[in-house]
């Protein structure tokens, strides 16, 4: 597979292809992989601003094999300078929702496949503007949105089904939040099918917003691309009990749902935190929502690390990491993608 | 007056400080601070903090 990434990305290991014949910069060959950092700098003198690059010819960081490796993987791609980065626009309750969105998801017409490219792209969207300005109202707007996306995932399963392959292939920043709430929503949905004791709309945002809390988290450490030291690490766990408690001043979703935030990284056999909790003491949410998370992380492409496919990702999970999930929510999981 | 570390996201608990958010006083001592108190920033329960000397 070829990628086009920006010169600020490149790392030794890449193979690339660069613009241009061998006369438009100083190497003797167009395509090859990068060895030292003095050919990254290079291709940066020439002014070459973009670079092709082959993952399946470069030598990238193999998937990780354990949660403890998953830790440190962030859920970013892209290098960016503060300095470069643009304030955050002040979007307020009625820019936060692309009128698109809602013309997709009632439009009778649109074909499914469509209609879900449409709902995905217009979800990402209202999410990245809503972790830039996370306020009450917004939440609250949000919430309703997130409503509607919901009740297309339950009652257009053609559509639903498209949402979740597309999820298997959008890797970027915000679409963490998207695919999560799109896959632990048809866990639920497979599981609840025959129950009205839940509340999927309630669910479906607690799912969506389940990483709220990382906008308390220094964007220092949420922007970096690559391998978190142990003391970022430490950091980037706040986000579950942060996310709780914006959505508890906000007064927004149930409590129920708000504990999806909150126990999303506890693990059935209490290696998780922030609480430490195991098994049953975990909440039902909160389990279905660990696993859709741990399988986005694996499955999610970084260009320093490889992706691992839905079957591998999957056998990782079943081998490596058995006591970490719930056994038959994972079976249910599993079937998701047969 | 000890200071304790909360062992998961890395917060420091002084307590010539307290917590205000938790609504524990400065110069409350650790043993008196309620079971059911929580790491102010990322939710822990005391048990997860260690003190540090």
């Amino acid at each position: 597979m070829k990628k086009t990434i920006p010169i600020g990305e490149l790392r030794i290991g890449h193979f690339v292809h660069l613009p241009g014949s061998w006369l438009d910069h100083p190497f003797l060959c167009s395509k090859f992989k990068l060895t030292t950092s003095e050919q990254i700098a290079q291709i940066r003198v020439h002014g070459i601003r973009q670079v092709v690059v082959d993952i399946d010819k470069s030598d990238l960081s193999p998937a990780p094999q354990s949660m403890a490796e998953l830790a440190y993987v962030s859920h970013n791609d892209t290098p960016v300078d503060p300095k470069d980065e643009a304030p955050p626009p002040v979007w307020n309750p009625e820019e936060l929702v692309p009128p698109e969105l809602k013309e997709a998801i009632h439009d009778q017409r649109m074909s499914a496949e469509n209609k879900s490219r449409a709902v995905y792209r217009h979800s990402v969207q209202m999410m990245q503007r809503l972790l830039e300005a996370p306020t009450a109202e917004n939440l609250r707007t949000a919430k309703s949105a997130i409503h509607s996306v919901t009740d297309l995932i339950l009652n257009d399963d053609q559509t639903a089904h498209n949402l979740l392959r597309i999820t298997l292939h959008d890797f970027y920043t915000y679409t963490h939040s998207v695919n999560v709430g799109v896959t632990s929503l048809m866990l639920a949905k497979a599981l609840f099918r025959n129950s009205d004791a839940h509340d999927l709309h309630e669910l479906g945002a607690g799912f969506f917003l389940h990483d709220l809390g990382k906008v308390k988290v220094d964007p220092a450490i949420i922007n970096k691309p690559g391998r978190l030291t142990e003391d970022e690490m430490r950091r980037m766990r706040i986000h579950p009990y942060q996310g709780h408690k914006l959505l508890r001043d906000a007064d927004a979703l149930s409590e129920e749902c708000r504990i999806v935030v909150m126990e999303h990284h506890e693990l059935m056999d209490g290696n998780g935190y922030p609480k430490r909790i195991n098994g049953d003491q975990i909440h039902l949410y909160g389990r279905i929502c660990c696993i859709a998370d741990v399988f986005d992380a694996l499955t999610a492409e970084r260009s320093y690390k490889k992706a691992m496919t839905p079957f591998d990702a999957l056998t990782l999970m079943r081998d490596k990491m058995p006591n970490h999930f719930d056994r038959q929510l994972f079976s249910t999981f599993v079937m998701l993608y047969k | 007056m000890a200071n304790y570390l909360c062992d998961v996201c890395g917060y420091v608990f002084n307590e010539d400080a307290g917590d205000n958010e938790g609504n524990i006083l400065p110069g409350t001592r650790w043993e008196d601070i309620p079971d059911d108190w929580v790491c102010p920033e990322c939710g822990a329960t005391k048990d997860a903090f260690l003190r540090l000397d």
